[in-house]
């Protein structure tokens, strides 16, 4: 058993080494040492899984082992940056100030026709439209346009639209949410009197979601949405 | 806190896959050695031609099998556990058939499976690659 534990190690060990050879292309949102934890532990478990002959002990073992060694490098990834950066990789610049790096393309094992494809993946049909674009530690392509071609943001045009947040689901399929209902800071005979004032009730409600303007939006089972300013701005606590 | 939770679960799933290890390497090493010895003094039996001593070891080796091989079947290959009864039997049949030069091939046999079956425990450099 020893023997299977340490064996177990050893080949993580070599996955992510193999992993980290690969370079980027053969990840997708995985770093690394997660993608070999993913491809080892199907494999692992299935042999004990289809061979009766075998006893469980010889695929819950070394799943113990993989379970270790990533959660130690978890840990190790989030104290120690380099021992991050030697693991799981650092985000690469592809493209800078308009420009494409050549260099580090090639660096990472792509050509330029993965790059167009990865910039049509995040909505981007012209390459000349791309400020920055990096390749983040997992693989994935980021891209951002020039200021000069980004939409302005509400800041620069000095509009304040206000706090934004999680809208709350009040009521789904004709049953309150109490935890929702408690974390708006109202109660049951609050939201049935606002229910009442639309001649409505629970029952006959699709989904209530609360959202932090204030709006109460109501569908109804038979159709027809509601609109409700149901609490003031400044009420909004969540 | 994440953190915390992830060291404790490390700990614990450490200490439970030591915990497992150690006590199938004791197991093991326990059945394998007793069963050896027991395999020697039937073989010895063997050679010296006594049948009736012989039997009543191989009988105690067998009986010995059967209380280790549920434990055993939890912790290592169910083949080699079955390589181990089947040649258990054909030293008896042997035996029982007066063939004494076969009973001999086959505990020598038998021998090298339970020596295998312990060697698979070992923490040996061999072992790993």
């Amino acid at each position: 058993m020893f023997t299977l534990f340490f064996r177990a190690l050893i080949l993580y060990v070599v996955m992510i080494v193999t992993m980290r050879g690969l370079g980027k292309r053969q990840m997708g949102q995985y770093q690394p040492y997660e993608f070999a934890m993913a491809i080892l532990l199907a494999d692992l478990i299935s042999t004990p899984m289809e061979s009766i002959s075998t006893p469980l002990l010889y695929g819950i073992l070394p799943v113990a082992a993989l379970f270790l060694m990533h959660s130690l490098i978890t840990l190790l990834s989030i104290r120690f940056d380099k021992f991050r950066a030697i693991v799981s990789g650092k985000p690469s610049v592809v493209v800078s100030k308009g420009v494409i790096n050549e260099k580090e393309l090639r660096r990472l094992c792509l050509n330029l026709s993965d790059l167009l494809e990865g910039l049509r993946n995040v909505g981007i049909l012209d390459p000349s439209e791309v400020g920055t674009a990096v390749v983040e530690a997992n693989g994935k392509l980021t891209a951002f346009p020039p200021s000069t071609q980004r939409p302005p943001t509400s800041a620069e045009l000095g509009v304040d639209p206000g706090y934004e947040g999680l809208p709350l689901i009040l009521i789904m399929d004709g049953r309150v949410q109490n935890n929702n209902l408690r974390q708006s800071g109202k109660d049951l005979s609050w939201l049935n009197g606002v229910l009442q004032e639309q001649n409505l009730r629970t029952e006959q409600i699709y989904l209530a979601s609360l959202d932090t303007h204030g709006t109460l939006t109501l569908q109804r089972k038979q159709g027809g949405i509601h609109k409700i300013q149901a609490l003031d701005p400044e009420e909004v606590g969540w | 806190m994440v953190v915390r939770s992830t060291l404790i679960a490390m700990i614990v799933v450490a200490a439970l896959s030591v915990c497992v290890c150690a006590g199938c390497l004791f197991s093991v090493t326990r059945t394998v050695d007793s069963m050896q010895t027991l395999r020697v003094r039937a073989a010895e039996f063997v050679r010296a031609g006594d049948d009736r001593q012989a039997m009543e070891e191989l009988v105690r080796l067998a009986n010995r099998w059967k209380d280790a091989a549920p434990i055993l079947e939890i912790l290592t290959s169910h083949d080699d556990l079955h390589d181990a009864t089947r040649e258990i039997l054909d030293a008896q049949v042997c035996l029982e058939a007066g063939d004494f030069d076969e009973c001999n091939r086959v505990l020598s046999q038998l021998g090298e499976t339970l020596m295998h079956i312990g060697d698979m425990e070992q923490i040996r450099l061999s072992n790993l690659y």
